[in-house]
């Protein structure tokens, strides 16, 4: 019973720092973007691959969160930037021809096996009185993500978060204020896949990632930002880890099988009675 | 020469995108020009689209069944995109239960015709299904704008496949089902599901076009521009939303027992985002909102398939990459190059000798 609840926080924790940076991205791009999860892998991948070689756990877990930021910046002003004037269309279409092509290149670079990300304290299991075991790589995963909405929180409310939360709410008018749009939607798509990079890592260093886990992985993603309605950090928080529960508490109680369903039965719900997201009214102020 | 530069000065003034509301960008906003394909030469129209099904209706007796099969699939997707680019190019809505509608249409058609109905019939009745389906998914959806209409049609459509799936006793669960294939007598089954496909084909882009030509296509338009403002003129947003959902419903559901025939065996598998990113690359490349995009753009995803089956492992980096580069280069799709060649300078100078002669 323990052993669920906090085998679900930890995937509910990446279910939800995913769902941060699509929220991320969506306030300040206006894009919803299907290649995040890839977008970790990528950086994952780096990071793995550096280690391999013998590189300091440390330094390969720096490596990580640095090639998620620049993948997101590259995407950015190599890709996205241009089209935004055409509509959403693109756009969405864009975000999902990277999807393909991140998903094949990591495949023809490091191919389909699953792997691990080790850290240090990976198979260390703590011991909770009644012979119940939490393993260290779980609790890591709770707690920085955590850390992570607590981050991404403060972030907001600093001056170029609120130029961010500026733009999401009128992009015209904060340009004539004299927030420049392209800088930030440049630190948006930067703080995005350093979070995706963070969440696939975290992924890894206590499961196995492969090509296949992103596909997963996004679905849930998009739920968690479904149920803050795209806009609230603590809606999404919130909705990623008690989907992450319900998830394991679906697969331990009633079948593994209808774990998918059950995440799309809560988009659903969730679009039909509170389309804004479950938090809405609940703060007094939100973007 | 003032006609030549306003003409031109028009084109700029225009940028793609710049619709009255942000879903209405370039491929979907500055594409549909009715004006010129009804402009007096409804008669030409009319002989080009003859001539086109008498080319067509000759492929079986000149050609392989490899062709042949290839031909029906380009017209069962173009069918499909039909319905697509009606939800999302005339209507501005990006909802993306249509490849489980698609589904719903196979395995609907399949099913029906191992309960007996004869498989003309199970071509509508499949259809209605869907539409009401689609109905079921817009109610709640067409309230909600732009990316979320499609994160929760995507989750609907999603759903309604895990159904499939699991209604094990119907449709075979995720082993899926082997189709009755309907033929004509007295022709290879190949031919006869070919004449059946390019038969619909030609009444649903008939019926379309008269259609989206003419009242509805306006108003669809209006709608998706303009969104509750037409209220004031006493037409319901919402009501032309609903609508457009249940009739896109209704073509991928048609398109989809035509699928079902010439796949011969269907499984949920098929109908998941493999199946859903073509749809979407077909509305693009043929330009959303454009009346003949969507041949184009099935024609052009068909020979892509085709032409990257060999490539392996290589064939989704493939996809990927073509598909980042034409929306690049080309924004509105493959269909907006012929008209930026249309509009151009040099363009509108050969027309204007041609007038003078």
């Amino acid at each position: 019973m323990l052993q669920t609840i906090v085998s679900g926080l930890e995937s509910g924790s990446w279910f939800a720092l995913l769902g941060l940076a699509i929220v991320v991205v969506m306030k300040a791009a206006d894009v919803p973007n299907f290649a995040m999860a890839e977008m970790g892998l990528v950086a994952t991948y780096v990071g793995i691959s550096l280690a391999a070689a013998g590189v300091p756990f440390w330094i390969a877990v720096l490596a990580t969160l640095i090639t998620g930021a620049v993948i997101g910046v590259l995407i950015d002003i190599a890709l996205m930037r241009r089209l935004s004037s055409y509509g959403h269309f693109p756009l969405l279409l864009m975000t999902i021809g990277l999807t393909l092509a991140l998903n094949a290149v990591v495949g023809l670079i490091w191919g389909h096996d699953p792997r691990s990300f080790p850290a240090p304290w990976t198979g260390a299991a703590v011991q909770i009185g009644g012979g119940v075991a939490i393993g260290v790589s779980q609790i890591v995963s709770i707690i920085v993500g955590l850390i992570g909405a607590v981050a991404i929180t403060a972030f907001f409310r600093t001056q170029v978060g609120a130029q961010m939360r500026a733009v999401a709410e009128n992009r015209s008018t904060a340009r004539l204020i004299g927030v420049s749009a392209g800088r930030l939607s440049a630190i948006a798509w930067a703080v995005g896949g350093f979070i995706a990079a963070v969440t696939v890592m975290l992924q890894a260093q206590s499961a196995l990632v492969s090509t296949l886990s992103p596909a997963s992985l996004i679905i849930y993603g998009f739920v968690a930002a479904t149920m803050g309605g795209f806009t609230s950090l603590l809606g999404t928080f919130v909705g990623g880890l008690a989907l992450g529960v319900i998830q394991q508490f679906v697969g331990a109680y009633i079948s593994s099988a209808v774990q998918f369903s059950v995440a799309l039965l809560v988009v659903f719900l969730v679009l039909i009675l509170r389309p804004e997201g479950f938090t809405k009214g609940m703060v007094l102020r939100d973007v | 020469m003032s006609e030549t530069a306003q003409q031109v000065a028009a084109a700029k003034a225009v940028p793609p995108g710049d619709g009255p509301s942000g879903l209405a960008g370039a491929g979907i906003a500055a594409n549909t020009v009715p004006g010129r394909t009804t402009g007096g030469s409804s008669t030409r129209t009319g002989i080009i689209a003859i001539i086109v099904l008498l080319a067509l209706f000759a492929v079986p007796f000149v050609a392989n069944t490899y062709v042949v099969f290839v031909v029906s699939l380009t017209l069962v997707y173009a069918v499909s995109t039909l319905g697509f680019n009606l939800l999302v190019g005339w209507s501005g809505q990006i909802g993306l239960a249509h490849a489980a509608l698609f589904a719903v249409g196979a395995y609907g058609s399949a099913i029906g015709v191992e309960y007996g109905i004869p498989f003309l019939l199970t071509i509508p009745l499949a259809g209605i299904v869907a539409a009401v389906l689609a109905l079921v998914i817009g109610f709640p959806a067409i309230r909600l704008r732009g990316f979320f209409l499609a994160i929760a049609t995507l989750a609907l459509g999603m759903a309604i496949v895990e159904l499939l799936t699991m209604a094990r006793p119907l449709t075979g669960g995720g082993g899926g089902m082997s189709v009755n294939v309907w033929s004509l007598p007295g022709i290879t089954t190949a031919a006869s599901t070919y004449f059946v496909v390019l038969a619909v084909a030609a009444i649903m882009f008939f019926l379309m076009r008269r259609a989206l030509l003419g009242r509805f296509g306006r108003t669809l338009q209006a709608v998706r521009d303009l969104g509750q403002l037409t209220g004031s003129l006493g037409v319901s947003a919402l009501r032309y939303r609903l609508v457009a959902f249940a009739l896109s419903g209704f073509i991928a559901a048609v398109a989809g027992t035509l699928y079902g025939q010439l796949q011969t065996f269907i499984f949920p598998a098929m109908f998941q985002m493999n199946l859903l990113v073509p749809m979407l690359v077909m509305v693009f490349v043929g330009g959303a909102g454009s009346m003949w995009g969507p041949v184009v753009g099935a024609a052009f995803a068909i020979v892509l398939i085709e032409f990257f089956q060999d490539l392996g492992d290589q064939q989704a980096i493939a996809y990927g990459l073509v598909l980042m580069l034409a929306i690049s280069v080309l924004p509105g799709g493959l269909t907006s190059l012929a008209r930026r060649v249309g509009d151009s300078r040099f363009m509108a100078r050969l027309r204007r000798r041609e007038v003078a002669e």
